[in-house]
């Protein structure tokens, strides 16, 4: 893997640590294998906690039987009845249980908890547990669950539905010159974060205590309280170190955080639960698998007239955060072009598979496969080139998406598509592998079978929550002196191997003005930090990052004015803090607010769909072997307008884990189901990318400050992993001169296309 | 993991002795990369575990043009691959060692244990059937000689009975335009289990151009590994041409007899079959032309 270039084109002068690749805060820590994460908390006193799951997928819940021959006094057990408070994991809609009380809804479904002093105890007395279920109907199936002839969820069986209206797109195409219409899938994805699910909870003298791997500790504060019947006040929640979320550690961990604070709660001790690899891949959340159908309607010259879209999500038993997916996945539909005329239809459907979550991109993935996949079809029908195709289409100034939200000036599609051609030299390599494909039917040997081809696909990403989400929130962030004239970052954003400690010291210093390594960014602790929000939707660096700067300018202004210090050098300055911290608090806090300019309306999906949008072209060069399927991607090419880059290194970072793995999920995670199991739940099945598998990738980061934000650093996280699989898509097409709609793309699946082409 | 007695004899005959007299189940231990996930995830059992690394003839890698290859059943696969000499003469064996799961995994794993644990995937049998290798089996009667090929007789099962352990891997001296080549299909580039392998040998006669006698060998597209006789036997006197490197994989094809499971269908393994076949077979010859 390699970055072989990170360019700034209109580099902003911050001076200070902000766009510099200063050292990773956790990293020597983590290196010399002293940072804690939550399996490393010390274990006097602490039990362990199981799971006693259901195994079948839909069942009425008769009676949960302990076998009288053991000696249940060894252990703890925890059912529905014993919960305190209600019986929820609140996400959005409030359907799932903590615990499953009459129905079950899932293939491991939680009926029952136990916890014991050693693991041995623990696995005799999860053993010796027999769950009484009655089997009712199983649906997989998108179709069927529509058909609602299994009631899972309201009359229809929809967790949301999504209308998006700009124009009449159903009248113009009945009069466009052409219209194509194609169906897109793509599959579950499994987030394989190193470390798997793990929650330790701790009654205390006021409440509990619970600590543990995840991205949102506001989001547990919320569930423990409720289902314990505590006041929030009452539930403190530490984030541990976290090894990896990929958003499986948004939403998932408010249930196992409730499952461990309840035997805690039951056994007045410290409870660990930790899952182990097989439990986490079977029943923690996966990516949405999705269907959307594509009808655009075309004038001869390739002017884009009407765009219908549909989309189905798979959104599992229980709602979990599938509103807010299939809300970003829906005002992402269209894409970065300017089309008047566009209906999106969105639904999210239950069905009987584990409940689906968060997943870097959150929904847009999904979107911008089906529609740069339809855009390489569209090219190919109008008989136009796909790169000219999109030039006549992207979105430009003051054009307007399909919200009806107007870019303004803040709109770099255009920018970066042309980028990425010259960065990849796309034309001239695309004429190439024409040439050599050609060549092919004639040459002798290996290169015979061999097929290649160069694709791309152009997409935005929405930074921060959808719509109103960051102004309901109402982020709030402290910056606090120190005695030693330090300053301390209070957030309550996790380190989930992204550098957010880093970054945010990097951020809070240049509104500071002082050097990075005198800002302490503090560990997410709900008794210290107030709500800054969740540790997702690419908000961190931009959102909160964003209020680090103006809170280190008002808490630089407020030291000013107190010292009487003006423009005084960094060691005065500093020497003053801890003087002024001495004194009594010295303290600076800012909070989120909608701007002004900003408005959005979530009944009819009107308005601004977010703050600001990260602009991005993914180009993909692969090589296919014609006699095994076999696919290798040659190199990957992303230019991204992310608005200002922070750290250079954790920027390029973003992008090759964001391209690796979703190169994982265009050509090789396929997750096998069988009666709502995931039957490869093993990372020997479950087939990710390796080192090996990851090409040459090139990041290029352009920056076009966001006015909107005071550094002008727009979301990039999850953008990364919305480009590869489309281009890859778009690559094969050339190679093979195959239309793939379906992901992921494997050899079993390109071998009988090719040799159906072939006769 | 439930517990065990765990013995570390220095000699083949006190190892035997062990294992003839165990309590309950006795398991062999030579680099321990599938035994101890296999009891760790109960898919094996043991009473007692005997580590066989102290047995001097175990760890002992020897060869010579002449005699060709000794290797101990216990060598793990890096001294395979890093050893010059032997990558040359057995390209085969050595592709196959440097591809048993990662760096970690080929310095404690051996041949013998990826023999002795009788997967139908195991990497390093089909280039041992390839290369005509034979296997030393000591055991309380004495010693016997086991052609490879007659090794494994079902999956996880082999032909060691009890009281027997797997002493040396002998290889024949490398022929003078001899070749020979391993390959697998995995659904990416590296650290997975085959779909479905080939490894062929090949020796060519003087002009180069005429295939005096091969053998090929098929894995994980069976119960057991496969020497594919039918397609080895037809390939001797035939040219060495694409056709006819094509047609062998069609023969070797009919010793498949795959399943259909997770990692691919029984279609894609016998297509397979004749890909890697033909491929290996033009890699060996390559090579016999040096």
């Amino acid at each position: 893997m390699s970055t072989d270039q990170v360019t700034s084109l209109t580099g902003v002068n911050t001076g200070g640590a902000l766009g510099t690749s200063v050292p990773r805060r956790e990293g020597a820590a983590k290196l010399c294998g002293e940072a804690r994460f939550v399996d490393d908390l010390p274990r006097q006193n602490v039990w362990l906690g199981g799971t006693v799951r259901a195994d079948v997928p839909h069942a009425r819940l008769l009676a949960i039987r302990f076998d009288p021959c053991f000696d249940w006094s060894r252990v703890v057990v925890v059912t529905a009845a014993d919960i305190p408070g209600e019986n929820v994991v609140p996400v959005v809609l409030r359907d799932q249980p903590s615990l499953a009380e009459s129905f079950v809804r899932y293939h491991g479904e939680p009926v029952a908890l136990i916890a014991a002093a050693d693991e041995e105890t623990l696995q005799q007395a999860l053993d010796r547990v027999d769950v009484d279920l009655s089997p009712l109907e199983p649906v997989f199936d998108i179709d069927e669950a529509l058909a609602a002839k299994v009631p899972l969820f309201g009359p229809e069986n929809v967790f949301r539905t999504i209308t998006i209206r700009k124009g009449d797109a159903g009248e113009t195409l009945q009069t466009a010159d052409v219209v194509v219409e194609e169906v897109y899938e793509t599959g579950a994805q499994e987030h394989v974060y190193l470390e798997p699910q793990g929650m330790q909870a701790e009654p205390t003298a006021s409440g509990i205590t619970v600590c543990g791997s995840m991205q949102c500790p506001y989001y547990i504060v919320e569930g423990v309280a409720l289902l314990l019947g505590l006041a929030q006040e009452q539930v403190r929640v530490i984030a541990c170190m976290t090894g990896g979320g990929f958003g499986g550690k948004e939403d998932f961990p408010t249930l196992i955080a409730g499952h461990a604070a309840l035997l805690a709660w039951k056994a007045r001790r410290p409870v660990r639960m930790i899952y182990d690899r097989v439990e986490d891949l079977r029943y923690t959340s996966k990516r949405h698998p999705a269907r959307i159908r594509h009808r655009s309607g075309w004038s001869r010259a390739g002017r884009l007239l009407a765009m219908q879209i549909e989309i189905e999500l798979d959104g599992g038993a229980y709602s979990t955060l599938s509103p807010l997916v299939l809300q970003r996945a829906a005002v992402h539909a269209a894409g970065p072009y300017q089309c008047d005329q566009i209906e999106i239809n969105a639904r999210a459907v239950a069905t009987n598979h584990p409940p689906r979550g968060a997943f870097r991109g959150f929904g847009a993935p999904q979107v911008h496969f089906a529609l740069e996949t339809h855009m390489g079809s569209c090219a190919a029908r109008l008989g136009l080139d796909p790169v000219e195709l999109r030039r006549r289409n992207v979105i430009g100034p003051r054009g307007t998406l399909a919200t009806g939200q107007n870019v303004g000036e803040d709109v770099a599609a255009a920018e970066v598509f042309e980028r990425a051609l010259v960065e990849s030299g796309f034309l001239a390599r695309r004429a190439a592998y024409d040439d050599s494909n050609r060549r092919a039917l004639s040459a002798a040997g290996p290169e015979r079978f061999k097929r290649r081809g160069i694709g791309l696909s152009l997409f935005m990403h929405g930074t921060g929550m959808n719509g109103d989400g960051e102004g309901l929130v109402r982020s709030e962030v402290l910056l606090r002196g120190n005695a030693d004239g330090t300053v301390s970052a209070v957030t309550c954003q996790v380190e989930i191997g992204q550098g957010t400690q880093t970054i945010l010291a990097q951020l809070a210093a240049d509104g500071l003005g002082i050097p990075v390594e005198w800002v302490v960014a503090e560990k997410p602790d709900t008794a210290m930090a107030r709500d800054s929000g969740p540790t997702v939707a690419s908000r961190t660096a931009a959102i909160v990052g964003g209020l680090l700067i103006s809170a280190g300018r008002q808490f630089r202004e407020e030291v000013e004015r107190r010292s009487g210090l003006c423009k005084a050098d960094p060691d005065a300055f500093r020497s003053a803090i801890a003087r002024l911290a001495t004194e009594g608090p010295l303290e600076s806090r800012a909070y989120y607010s909608r701007p002004p300019d900003m408005q959005w309306d979530e009944a009819t999906h009107r308005g601004d769909g977010y703050l600001a949008y990260t602009w991005s072209c993914c180009v993909v060069a692969l090589e296919v072997d014609t006699l095994t399927g076999e696919v290798k991607v040659l190199d990957v090419t992303a230019v991204q307008d992310v608005g200002k880059v922070v750290h250079p290194l954790f920027a390029a970072g973003q992008v090759e884990g964001g391209v690796a793995q979703a190169l994982g999920w265009a050509l090789m995670e396929e997750t096998v189901w069988a009666d709502g199991l995931l039957r490869n739940a093993t990372m020997t099945d479950y087939v990710i990318p390796t080192a090996c598998d990851v090409p040459p990738i090139r990041a290029v980061f352009l920056e076009h400050p966001h006015p909107r934000l005071p550094h002008g650093a727009k979301g990039l996280g999850e953008l990364p992993a919305e480009g590869p699989a489309p281009a890859v898509a778009n690559a094969l097409r050339q190679a093979l001169g195959i239309h793939f709609n379906r992901i992921p793309i494997t050899p079993e699946i390109i071998l009988p296309a090719w040799e159906d082409r072939q006769q | 993991m439930k517990s065990f007695d765990y013995a570390a004899p220095t000699s083949l005959a006190e190892a035997s002795a062990l294992l003839a007299h165990a309590n309950g189940q006795a398991r062999i231990l030579a680099g321990g990369t599938d035994l101890l996930v296999q009891l760790r995830e109960h898919l094996r059992e043991a009473d007692l575990v005997v580590d066989v690394k102290r047995i001097p003839e175990l760890m002992e890698l020897s060869f010579t043009p002449e005699q060709g290859l000794r290797l101990g059943a216990s060598v793990p696969c890096y001294r395979i691959y890093e050893h010059a000499e032997v990558s040359a003469a057995y390209p085969a064996l050595a592709e196959a060692a440097r591809i048993v799961g990662g760096w970690q995994i080929q310095s404690r794993a051996s041949v013998g244990g990826n023999l002795c644990n009788s997967s139908p995937a195991g990497d390093t049998i089909a280039p041992l059937i390839a290369l005509g290798a034979s296997c030393t089996v000591v055991g309380p009667e004495g010693t016997r000689q086991v052609a490879a090929e007659e090794f494994c007789v079902s999956p996880g099962k082999n032909v060691l009975r009890r009281g027997e352990l797997l002493s040396t891997i002998v290889f024949p001296p490398p022929a003078k335009s001899g070749g020979s080549a391993y390959e697998r299909f995995i659904p990416r580039n590296e650290m997975d289990i085959a779909v479905a392998a080939a490894g062929s040998w090949v020796e060519l006669d003087p002009s180069g151009k005429t295939i005096k006698n091969a053998r090929v060998a098929i894995t994980a597209v069976a119960p057991t590994p496969r020497f594919a006789a039918e397609a080895s036997q037809w390939l001797a006197g035939k040219p060495a041409t694409e056709e006819t490197f094509a047609q062998a994989g069609e023969l070797a094809k009919k010793v498949a007899s795959p399943i259909t499971d997770m990692r691919g269908t029984q279609e894609f393994r016998v297509h397979l079959v004749g890909v890697l076949t033909k491929r290996t077979l033009a890699k060996a010859v390559e090579r016999a032309r040096g």
